[in-house]
């Protein structure tokens, strides 16, 4: 029966390594089990194993220890246990390791987070080129505003400009994000009322939406593929409709939506009757 | 120890049972209901309950076009031999899965008509379809019949209770436990009407206009888009939204009818007004004249025999019947009239029970033993305590049910006419400073008009938004200024400076907007005399530059760019 116990602890690092093993191949613990959409998320990912594969060997040398204990307490009965007032040098041993653990890993990832959030890095997109609408969140549905086709932005002041007037030839749709997939593109996300959160799990973006702010937010869908997008902030008792789609497309696909679009929106009942209907 | 800890233990499991039970969904009645006098409340709770059903039994009643659902069929070939099959038919053909066993088979016409049987097997080669029990008798070639009818109202009913109820009510009537907490209200479906439709004026709302709204939302308002739904899904939500509007507007007009006689207050008065006899009386005749027209109302006390029963009337009823016979009684004393048999030659409909529906004629009643005599046999035998009512076959309150849900069913099978839609024939000219100026002119001018309530630079806030405005059918003021909807509820011009559009922006939809009304708005409709098309697209041209103006009032100075792919442009470049 003592030997049971031992054998009992030292099972679970061994699943624990299993389970480790297979994880990736099975993508277990990502949302939908998808792997990351885009190549952002792909480093989000990387962050994500490199904290597991962290824990794993935390906890298999934890149940190492205890399996030692255990089996040279079985062992040897007639040890005696011995008692002690505490070591001062085995106290600063285990928080200093792991401070520094945690002080790598924060380290670690600014990388990944500098990209994401950071408007001055290298790889944050330029805000110019890669536009493609204007997000608002509210309760309990996004709305979404796209430049005319032909719109560029060529200065800062352009693109403000934009953002702060509304324009006769914008593009309206309400939770169906469309863009061109395999491309970094900008969304600038706002609310019209309260706190909301623009999540799409599988592209790995959470932003939250914030009252009196214009947020950009970037992302790359490397797969032309429909992403769900949920409001990941409880904003009220509608919260749970808040579901729309992004949908990444190729760029012909995208270019040919927008066009429909524009032809939906500017519709006057007589050259196009049979769009009426939706 | 032990007890307190079996007490607690108890009363947290029955907390916790208590808790879980979930409310039973039922149909508010609406206030002009409420406010009947009893019997008269009675008779449009029974009439709805035996058309409608409640929110968890669903009638369809196939009088409204509404897509209850199924699969439609015709027999190719009764089966002489077997009494339990037939040979069908299914329009369109049906896949092989969608039928299961279990499936209900209702009869729309032939001797089965109005009957249903639980399908035992189907077999789609032959098409071969068993159903469980014998049909007597067995139904002919070319009976039509529907599988699994009604299987859409109740996907409806559910995505409904999911996503609409919450602010537009289990009944429809825009007062669901979110609703008070909005502005503008959510819609009231049970006057049948919705604001932004692509039909002429007095016309209702089509499927399409429903499904677009549903799909896109409204903003502006608490309306959200709901464009992620499948499209049966759509189609299961709007039949539903239309079944309450069908129902809402039914227990209206049925509650509008008897209230001008039977309200609380009017039936008083007309107490009051019956001087001559004595109050007793005086409430009796009033009463009198109700029963006559709706019908004496009981249920049955027991069974006799095939045609006879032993019933008891509802307390009002058999106090109006003790009345009446007193009266007739005096009459024969008096040598006025001969004794005739009360309540013969008339007809008992049942309201509840098996042969709910159905009609038999009355032969003689005996106000002594309470037995009722008919000259048929009842077929299904009633058990006691069905509910049912006797009256005269004509001029009766259940001919006026019939007439008013008809007008009801022809209403929203014109609004799907082709000939009602609004759709302009000439195209839009192409906005230009011109054309917007020309818009404009419109705006102010006193033959549009839009000023009284858009207000000089289209921001809401005309002189009519400053008045104090009539209610309807009244002489009486709104407490506040300001226009009202037909809802009762405040209804602000539109803002037109925001470019927020609540029925659509699409240049199309403007163009109904002012051709076919905001229905149960101040928002009036314009003919192609009053306005004909080439102003009302500068009109509706005006109204879309109204956001982009540098200086209100001041139409924009630079034209609109020409949109690449636009029809417009396109038209223009080929010309």
């Amino acid at each position: 029966m003592k030997k049971f116990w031992c054998l009992f602890f030292m099972f679970w690092p061994i699943i624990g390594l299993i389970a480790c093993a297979i994880s990736p191949s099975m993508n277990w613990g990502f949302p939908y089990g998808l792997p990351a959409g885009s190549p952002l998320g792909e480093r989000i990912d990387g962050l994500y194993y490199m904290i597991l594969a962290l824990v794993l060997i935390v906890f298999t040398g934890t149940q190492i220890g205890l399996g030692y204990v255990l089996w040279r307490g079985s062992e040897e009965t007639d040890e005696r246990a011995w008692y002690t007032h505490g070591s001062h040098s085995l106290e600063v041993i285990w928080s200093i390791v792991p401070a520094g653990i945690l002080l790598f890993i924060a380290l670690y990832q600014m990388d990944v987070w500098a990209e994401y959030r950071i408007q001055d890095n290298k790889n944050f997109p330029n805000q110019l080129e890669t536009t493609v609408a204007e997000v608002t969140a509210r309760q309990f549905e996004w709305r979404i505003r796209y430049p005319a086709p032909d719109r560029k932005f060529a200065t800062r002041a352009d693109l403000v400009t934009w953002l702060r007037n509304p324009q006769s030839d914008d593009l309206y749709s309400v939770n169906d994000i469309r863009v061109p997939a395999g491309k970094k593109v900008t969304i600038h996300l706002r609310t019209e009322d309260v706190q909301h959160s623009f999540f799409v799990p599988v592209l790995r973006i959470k932003q939250d939406a914030v009252p009196g702010k214009v947020i950009p937010v970037w992302f790359e869908a490397t797969r032309a593929d429909q992403y769900e997008l949920l409001c990941a902030e409880l904003c009220g008792w509608g919260h749970y409709k808040m579901k729309a789609r992004v949908w990444a497309q190729s760029q012909e696909e995208y270019d040919a939506y927008l066009k429909q679009l524009q032809h939906d929106q500017f519709d006057d009942g007589v050259s196009s009757a049979e769009n009426d209907e939706d | 120890m032990r007890v307190r800890l079996i007490i607690s233990f108890a009363f947290a499991g029955l907390c916790g049972l208590v808790g879980c039970s979930q409310p039973e969904a039922e149909f508010a009645l609406s206030e002009h209901t409420k406010n009947l006098i009893a019997p008269a409340k009675k008779t449009v709770e029974d009439a709805l309950a035996q058309n409608f059903g409640t929110p968890n039994d669903l009638v369809a009643w196939t009088r409204f076009p509404i897509e209850y659902g199924g699969h439609a069929g015709t027999v190719r070939e009764a089966q002489s031999d077997d009494e339990t099959a037939v040979a069908v038919d299914f329009d369109p053909p049906l896949e092989d899965e969608a039928l299961q066993s279990g499936a209900t088979v209702r009869w729309l016409s032939g001797k089965q008509q109005g009957n249903t049987q639980t399908i035992a097997s189907y077999n789609p080669a032959t098409g071969f379809l068993k159903v469980s029990a014998a049909m007597d008798p067995s139904p002919g070639a070319g009976d039509s019949f529907v599988v699994g009818f009604g299987q859409t109202l109740k996907s409806g009913r559910k995505l409904y209770m999911t996503h609409c109820m919450h602010c537009h009510g289990v009944a429809g009537d825009g007062a669901g436990p979110t609703a008070k907490y909005l502005n503008p209200r959510p819609r009231d479906y049970r006057l049948g009407l919705f604001k932004f439709t692509s039909t002429a004026q007095p016309e209702r709302a089509t499927r399409a206009d429903l499904k677009r709204i549903v799909k896109q939302g409204i903003p502006g308002t608490y309306m959200p888009s709901f464009l992620l739904l499948e499209d049966d899904e759509l189609t299961a939500i709007i039949a539903y939204v239309r079944w309450l509007a069908c129902r809402g507007e039914t227990e209206k007009k049925l509650a509008a009818d008897l209230s001008g006689f039977y309200s609380k207050e009017a039936f008083t008065k007309r107490v009051e007004s019956e001087s001559e006899s004595d109050p007793d009386d005086a409430r009796l005749i009033v009463l009198q004249e109700l029963f006559q027209s709706i019908g004496y109302s009981g249920r049955v006390g027991s069974v006799q025999g095939a045609n006879r029963l032993q019933i008891t009337f509802d307390s009002e009823v058999q106090d109006v019947i003790e009345y009446e016979q007193k009266q007739l009684q005096a009459a024969i004393t008096a040598g006025e009239t001969a004794e005739a048999p009360w309540l013969a030659d008339k007809e008992l409909v049942w309201i509840t029970g098996q042969s709910t529906g159905k009609r038999l004629p009355v032969t003689a009643y005996d106000a002594v033993t309470g037995s009722l005599t008919f000259a048929t046999a009842m077929k299904p035998a009633p058990t006691i305590g069905d509910r049912f009512f006797i009256h005269d076959s004509e001029d009766s309150f259940e001919g006026f049910i019939d007439e008013t849900t008809n007008d009801i069913a022809d209403f929203w099978t014109e609004a799907e006419d082709e000939s009602v839609l609004v759709r302009p024939t000439t195209p839009r000219t192409p906005s230009s400073a011109k054309s917007i100026a020309r818009g404009r002119e419109l705006f102010l001018s006193k033959k549009v008009n839009c000023v009284q309530c858009h207000g000089p630079h289209g921001r809401g806030d005309g002189p009519m938004t400053e008045a104090f405005q009539k209610k309807p059918n009244s002489e009486e003021k709104y407490p506040e200024p300001g226009l009202f909807d037909i809802w009762g509820n405040k209804s602000k011009p539109r803002d037109l400076t925001r470019g927020l559009y609540r029925g659509g922006r699409r240049p199309l939809d403007l163009y109904r907007r002012v051709r076919a009304s905001i229905k149960g708005t101040g928002m009036p409709a314009f003919n192609a005399q009053a306005l004909p098309d080439k102003d009302l697209w500068d009109l509706v041209n005006y109204v879309m530059s109204i956001p982009f103006e540098k200086q209100a009032g001041h139409p924009a100075v630079h034209t609109q760019k020409p949109i690449k792919g636009d029809s417009n442009s396109k038209r223009e470049s080929s010309k």
